[in-house]
């Protein structure tokens, strides 16, 4: 039983090894997700300054050496902090910036139902006819007086 | 000689500017005729100073005046003639006394078209262009001079100064000449000379309306006066600033080597927010004209977005944002902070004042839902929830973070993919209902006999992409509206052409010259609208379905994306005439086995940075952008990138469309009618 054991981490340990080595596009898959932080707000998988082109020689390593994706980004994120991803991956930080514009959006949106609302209360009220208004009499009387001469 | 010219120029339109900006506000405090003349030639002229000091500067950078340190910095004598012109804005002190060109070039045509027909906005008018002219004028003067030149002092010390400092004499030119620093490589290109002018006459323009609106504010005339006036300098301003930033796209895509257009950069979002507010302003403008309504809010758009111009201008600027867009760190980020929220709160107080005056009140009730009013009033909620997303993820969310929680974020592509695709849909949609709908009581069975015609020529392309293969739900929605709004467009104007040839008998193209003649602002937004629906398919072909493969290649090898296949033939280094250093490769494009290209991606190895030029080979269903991203010493080994973007070129055919219909509703009326109009208040008191 031992010696399976043995075996099995062994061959665990060869198989990073054994798998085929990271193309450009796994790498490049990676570094879209990711922002240098010398080079701000320009891509990793777009940049080919020296830094930028350091940091996609790491990412090639780390897929090499069997790591996910998803690792790898949580690995540059813990070194360099949250600048370094496109959207946040900190909770509270991504909640910032993902909620509040929809909530700015919706608080945008509700104003303008408020204002046709407000339009809509408005032309029902010059709609309704004042029963103290002396224009309603004069044009009574003014139509009145239009009919009896036809 | 050539920078005591600019210079003198440069003092004197400053003075001409201050001059202008005092007698136009005494003119309007005490009703002094006299007073607002003189403010008027104060500031007529200082668009032929700042034309002289502009050329004077121009002139040095054509002829090497490397003694003046803003010619040092952007050129060198290996520069070529077609670079040095458009090192005028090349760098910080350059731009911004092109800048104020511009901005004295509006200023004098404004005066001069609107000078007998809006007399009493003038004062206010003059005062603001004034103001904001006097502005950037001292920051050239004080803080980024153009003709500040390089003396030597006595204790060999290299000085940079305006003026010839005690003691100091002339560097020897020809070692200015062996430093110079040239023109930054990413300015390199044949867009640069359109692009810059392009998006600063967009922004300056935006003062105009501005003024306009401040003036109406100042002094009480809050009728469609200002409204009148403000709206074809909108569209101008909003046309030259779609195309700058257009062109800005081009220039991305040929130049910084990524494979798009727009990577929602600060700096492409700061150019781009005015234009939204633009875009709202110039279909809420239509409610206030036809209807009476929406006054405040036209009032607040004109402020938003030249605040957002000045705001923008802050960005870019001051070094708050590190872009390749974006100018160096500079010391007038305070001053053009502080200036931005003096002109905003000003005008904000204004309008809170006339608000309260109850002089921004609607004139008329809103009619109903499906009325043309209430559709353009969702159309500008959409426009401002753009705004506040774009603004969110540009600048406010990364400011928030790293002032006061102290952990400092990018929000990038993935960030805008999420938030602003949703907005767009619904700004498509409206696109193609408003158009259907009527002024005033409208209803939806009459919305809905409108869309059957749009509708019906909108499924058949629909189904040919859906048997293309296209069966994604996003994709087929996406353009689904898209189309859409474009058809609605096309029909109105069959439509109206057609009842011209029926009611009158026209032939077609008598008809539709007509038709466009007659109602230019109607029929040329229907041709902005078919601009849009182009840049839209575009914009979806090329987002939805890009498609990308890297690989490294020996001579010989190929890779293949889709059906293309690129084969690496040979690798090459040569010296170019401006001290570059080309590292090419030749590749062969083929298409099913066919070759259809033989492209040279290449490096541009300049002394301060490479450069990424792409091969491409373009067509109208795609362009195929082969990138040389690398390579060993002896060039035996590359490696490409290689993108296929389907239906890019859309974006910039569109962009096209878009100018023909802005230029058709910007142009003045045929003079016939506007002699009508001119007559009409004589033959009223006649009659």
């Amino acid at each position: 039983m031992k010696t399976v054991l043995l075996a099995l981490v062994l061959v665990s340990l060869t198989l990073p090894a054994l798998a085929q080595p990271a193309s450009d596009d796994d790498v490049n898959a990676v570094a879209a997700r990711l922002y240098c932080p010398v080079c701000e707000n320009v891509p990793l998988d777009d940049c080919e300054t020296a830094a930028c082109r350091q940091w996609k020689s790491e990412i090639r390593y780390q897929l090499d050496a069997g790591q996910a994706p998803g690792a790898i980004i949580d690995d540059f994120v813990a070194r360099f902090g949250q600048r370094v991803v496109g959207t946040p991956t900190d909770p509270t930080l991504r909640a910032l910036a993902l909620v509040t514009p929809w909530a700015l959006a919706l608080g945008a949106f509700l104003s303008g139902a408020l204002l046709l609302r407000r339009w809509a209360r408005q032309r029902r009220a010059a709609s309704l006819p004042d029963a103290h208004d002396p224009q309603i009499d004069y044009r009574a009387r003014v139509e009145a007086d239009l009919r009896a001469r036809r | 000689m050539l920078a005591e010219i600019g210079l003198g120029a440069l003092l004197l339109a400053f003075g001409a500017a201050v001059s202008a900006l005092l007698a136009a506000f005494g003119a309007g405090l005490r009703n002094r005729e006299d007073w607002l003349r003189s403010a008027r030639n104060a500031a007529l002229l200082t668009f032929p100073l700042l034309l002289c000091s502009v050329s004077a500067l121009l002139l040095a950078l054509l002829n090497g005046h490397y003694q003046i340190s803003y010619v040092w910095s952007v050129t060198d004598p290996a520069t070529p003639f077609f670079y040095r012109f458009t090192a005028l804005w090349g760098s910080q002190q350059g731009s911004l006394l092109f800048w104020s060109l511009l901005l004295s070039l509006y200023c004098f045509g404004a005066i001069l078209l609107n000078w007998r027909e809006h007399r009493r906005l003038m004062p206010g008018m003059i005062a603001v262009t004034m103001a904001t002219l006097a502005f950037f004028l001292a920051l050239s003067l004080l803080l980024e001079n153009p003709f500040e030149r390089f003396w030597l002092a006595a204790d060999g010390a290299v000085l940079r100064s305006a003026f010839i400092p005690a003691g100091a004499r002339e560097p020897d030119i020809a070692r200015l000449a062996a430093t110079a620093s040239g023109l930054n490589p990413l300015l390199r290109h044949f867009g640069m000379i359109i692009h810059p002018p392009m998006l600063y006459l967009g922004f300056t323009g935006f003062v105009i309306p501005f003024a306009f609106a401040l003036a109406a504010l100042a002094s009480g005339d809050l009728s469609a006066t200002w409204i009148r006036a403000t709206r074809r300098w909108t569209l101008l301003a909003w046309m030259f600033l779609g195309l700058g930033l257009l062109l800005g796209g081009r220039w991305a895509y040929d130049v910084l080597g990524w494979g798009g257009y727009w990577g929602w950069d600060p700096v492409e979002n700061a150019a781009l927010l005015p234009w939204l507010t633009g875009t709202a302003f110039l279909h809420s403008v239509l409610i206030q004209e036809k209807r009476g309504m929406l006054r405040l809010w036209n009032m607040l758009l004109v402020i938003f977005a030249f605040s957002a111009v000045l705001f923008g201008t802050f960005a870019t600027r001051s070094g708050l944002i590190e872009s390749v867009h974006s100018f160096a760190r500079s010391d007038i980020g305070f001053p053009l902070f502080a200036f931005w929220s003096a002109m905003t709160l000003i005008a904000l107080g204004l309008t809170l004042w006339r608000q309260r005056q109850g002089l921004l009140r609607d004139e008329r009730a809103f009619a109903g839902l499906p009325g043309r009013e209430s559709l353009f009033v969702l159309n500008n909620v959409v426009f401002a929830a753009l705004f506040i997303a774009i603004f969110w993820g540009s600048f406010g969310a990364p400011l928030i973070s790293e002032v006061l929680l102290d952990a400092p974020i990018t929000l990038g592509v993935d960030y805008f993919m999420q938030v602003t695709p949703p907005l767009f849909a619904v700004l498509f949609l409206l696109m193609g209902l408003a158009p259907l709908a009527a002024w005033g009581n409208s209803s939806l069975r009459r919305l809905g006999m409108g869309l059957c015609a749009p509708l019906l020529l909108t499924l058949p392309p629909l189904a040919l992409l859906a048997l293309a293969g296209m069966r994604t739900a996003e994709a087929l929605l996406a353009y689904g509206l898209v189309l859409l709004a474009g058809m609605v467009a096309l029909v109105e104007i069959i439509r109206g052409a057609r009842a011209r040839v029926r009611a009158r008998g026209e032939a077609w193209p008598q008809a539709l010259r007509a038709l466009f003649s007659r109602n230019r602002g109607r029929y040329g937004g229907y041709v902005v609208h078919l601009g849009v629906t182009v840049i839209g398919i575009g914009v979806i072909g090329s987002t939805l379905f890009q498609a990308e493969t890297q690989r490294t290649l020996a001579r010989g090898e190929s890779l293949r994306l889709q059906n293309y296949e690129l084969r690496f033939d040979d690798f090459s280094e040569a010296l170019a005439n401006d001290g570059r250093l080309l590292r090419v490769a030749a590749v062969t494009l083929s298409r099913d086995g066919r070759e259809i290209a033989l492209l040279r991606p290449r490096i541009d190895v300049f002394p301060q940075q490479p450069m990424t030029i792409a091969g491409i080979h373009s067509s109208a269903e795609n362009d195929v952008y082969v990138l040389l991203t690398g390579h060993d010493e002896t060039g035996a080994r590359a490696t490409f990138r290689l993108t296929i973007n389907p239906l890019i070129n859309f974006v910039w055919w569109g962009g096209l469309l878009l100018l023909a219909g802005t230029l058709i509703a910007a142009w003045p009326q045929q003079p016939r009618i506007a002699s009508q109009r001119q007559d009409s208040p004589l033959q009223e008191v006649q009659a």
